[in-house]
């Protein structure tokens, strides 16, 4: 069945991460997943300086400052060391609002992402272990579910309730548990035979037993995969719909609304976008190539 | 496990059937929790007595079982009602912009296919070289950008640097130019995931067992690549390429927010900003109906192509 298992983004053995123990393989690690380590310490810095941001700048990101309007950065002719990214539209801070604007962008991401993850590993668990009804039930559902285009029935709930961080978390969430839902229940069955599973039950081990101690630990590294992997996409899908205009909205920052009032300046103004629009571009990169990395760890098919 | 003709035709239909059933369902309740459309219609200024008038104009003050009746009888009868604003029918308006998002999501398709098809087999070919790798890195690069960011970017260049096009899909400009720069910006990501699908599968391909027998046998490399191993690699290819083309109808509707590009997709989110329902509502429902039918006919065409999947 090698055709339909390449369908999804993840297969292959469940595995611990193997992090080397020693110098020399150490040195070879570092050769072969360099760039998941690069990524990893650039995601770190992002991550670092989000969090700070109210350390890192003085500025307020949505506070107006009118006289000063379409500062340059620090380093144009009338750049001033106050406002190193320059000033937007409306005068505000743009170094302070590309980090808070991340803040906003991260934490929806990560929050949705964490909870579609544990949703669908959940729900892969139950359709894997039980079965028969509850299983038809599950599958009935997931493949009605993969052929709506997400997008579009976002926009059916925006135009009906509106849009806030709320909404955008309960609607990202809804995007992205079918993956987990799916590889998990395909480990769970494939677990489900070994025979030391079988010994479990012959020694009279309950079925929560059984999951934590012989499925969770098979199926974990691969939800940690895709837990990775959705959460640069959510933050593309987040950008996205606030830089149309039915994400996060204005006066708050984010990303997706930062490239969106700035597109008008783009001429003359392109600080205003430039600055977020890199953040974001080399937050999913890096978010990106660690699951790449992390994927091919686990994969002994793609190492070669 | 193989059913005949007609039972699948058969089960098909149920499917169709069962996602309509739900969309208009969803979008029923949805539209019952947008707050009160009777102050939509006549403007939230108005006396009481006016709004009742509207309301039972309406028939919102039946009973909500009544209400639900009355609002599927209506869309299975392909009617929406009216775009509050444009005072057209809203499928009509939909309908109308409708073959322009088909246009640009299958030439965004289509320039996705011919260009990630080839580059995903050279750097296939030659994976273990410098330049193959490269390909792989630029793919992977391509799968990160958003793609408002990257329309902005080409925006920037081929706009408003060398003025090549203009800044929105302006019908009077000639096709090739109005096309070009939301077509290019919808395929990155699709050509990005084909390339890296092709690279894979060729990869993984080449390591089974019959390719042995194949370079056994004393054929040439090309051979075996492109006759044994790139036969097998397509198979998940082509069922790729089906089920996102649902994607991208989704994804369209950035790219056509983001040029003006006149689709459904553009339509819709102006409709959302106008608070005119209607039009969002026909336009869920043209667009979910049109992916139901691509997901269906990919999973005829995987088991058409690949025997070992039955249903």
């Amino acid at each position: 069945m090698s055709g339909t298992t390449t369908l999804f983004p993840v297969y292959g053995k469940a595995r611990s991460f193997g992090i080397p123990k020693d110098w020399q393989s150490f040195w070879r690690f570092l050769r072969r997943y360099g760039g998941g380590v690069l990524a990893t310490l650039v995601l770190l810095v992002i991550i670092f300086s989000i969090t700070f941001a109210d350390r890192l700048t003085p500025h307020d990101p949505i506070q107006m400052d009118l006289r000063n309007r379409f500062a340059p950065p620090v380093w144009s002719d009338g750049g001033t060391m106050s406002h190193p990214l320059g000033t937007d539209n409306l005068g505000r801070d743009v170094l302070a609002r590309t980090l808070y604007g991340g803040r906003v962008s991260l934490r929806v991401a990560l929050t949705a992402s964490t909870i579609s993850t544990v949703v669908g590993l959940l729900l892969g668990l139950v359709s894997g272990y039980l079965g028969g009804i509850v299983d038809r039930v599950i599958a009935l559902i997931t493949n009605i579910w993969v052929s709506f285009p997400f997008l579009v029935l976002a926009l059916a709930v925006i135009a009906a309730v509106g849009t806030s961080i709320t909404v955008l978390v309960v609607l990202l969430s809804l995007a992205g548990w079918v993956y987990p839902a799916r590889v998990t229940r395909a480990q769970t069955l494939r677990v489900r035979q070994y025979d030391y599973v079988d010994a479990s039950i012959a020694l009279g081990a309950s079925p929560a037993h059984i999951i934590r101690h012989h499925i969770v630990p098979n199926v974990a590294s691969i939800n940690i995969i895709l837990w990775t992997l959705s959460v640069g996409t959510l933050i593309i899908i987040e950008s996205s719909l606030s830089f149309i205009g039915l994400g996060v909205s204005p006066p708050d920052p984010s990303w997706g609304n930062m490239l969106s009032s700035g597109q008008m300046y783009l001429q003359d103004a392109w600080w205003l976008s430039v600055f977020p629009g890199l953040a974001l571009m080399l937050t999913i990169l890096c978010i990106n190539s660690l699951g790449d990395a992390l994927q091919r760890m686990n994969d002994y098919r793609q190492q070669l | 496990m193989t059913k005949n003709f007609f039972q699948q035709v058969a089960l098909f239909v149920l499917q169709l059937m069962i996602t309509i059933l739900v969309i208009l369902t969803t979008l029923f309740f949805l539209q019952r929790l947008s707050g009160d459309p009777a102050a939509v219609l006549a403007g939230h200024s108005s006396s009481p007595e006016v709004l009742e008038a509207v309301r039972e104009d309406m028939g919102l003050n039946e009973p909500l079982h009544v209400q639900y009746a009355v609002f599927m009888k209506q869309a299975l009868m392909l009617d929406f009602g009216e775009s509050t604003r444009f005072q057209q029918p809203a499928l009509d308006m939909v309908l109308d912009r409708f073959p322009n998002t088909l246009m640009l999501a299958f030439g965004a398709l289509g320039l996705a296919v011919l260009v990630g098809i080839p580059l995903g087999t050279y750097s296939a070919v030659r994976h273990r070289q410098m330049d193959g790798m490269v390909v792989n890195l630029l793919a992977g690069i391509m799968q990160s950008l958003p793609s408002f960011w990257l329309g902005l970017v080409l925006l920037l260049i081929f706009s408003i640097r060398l003025k090549w096009v203009g800044s929105v899909a302006n019908l009077e400009d000639d096709f090739l130019k109005r096309m070009a720069l939301p077509t290019i910006t919808l395929s990155v990501f699709y050509m990005a995931r084909l390339i890296r699908l092709v690279r894979s599968g060729l990869i993984e391909e080449m390591s089974e067992q019959y390719i042995l027998t194949a370079r056994a046998k004393g054929l040439r490399s090309r051979t075996v690549w492109f006759v044994h191993a790139f036969k097998n690699a397509l198979i998940p290819v082509v069922a790729f390429i089906t089920l996102d083309l649902s994607l991208l109808i989704g994804g369209s509707v950035i790219v056509e927010s983001l040029f003006s590009y006149s689709g459904v997709g553009d339509l819709m989110v102006n409709a959302i900003f106008n608070r005119d329902y209607a039009i969002v509502q026909a336009g869920v429902f043209v667009i979910s109906i049109l992916v139901v039918l691509i997901n269906s006919f990919s999973n005829y065409l995987y088991q058409a192509i690949d025997p070992r999947v039955g249903i």
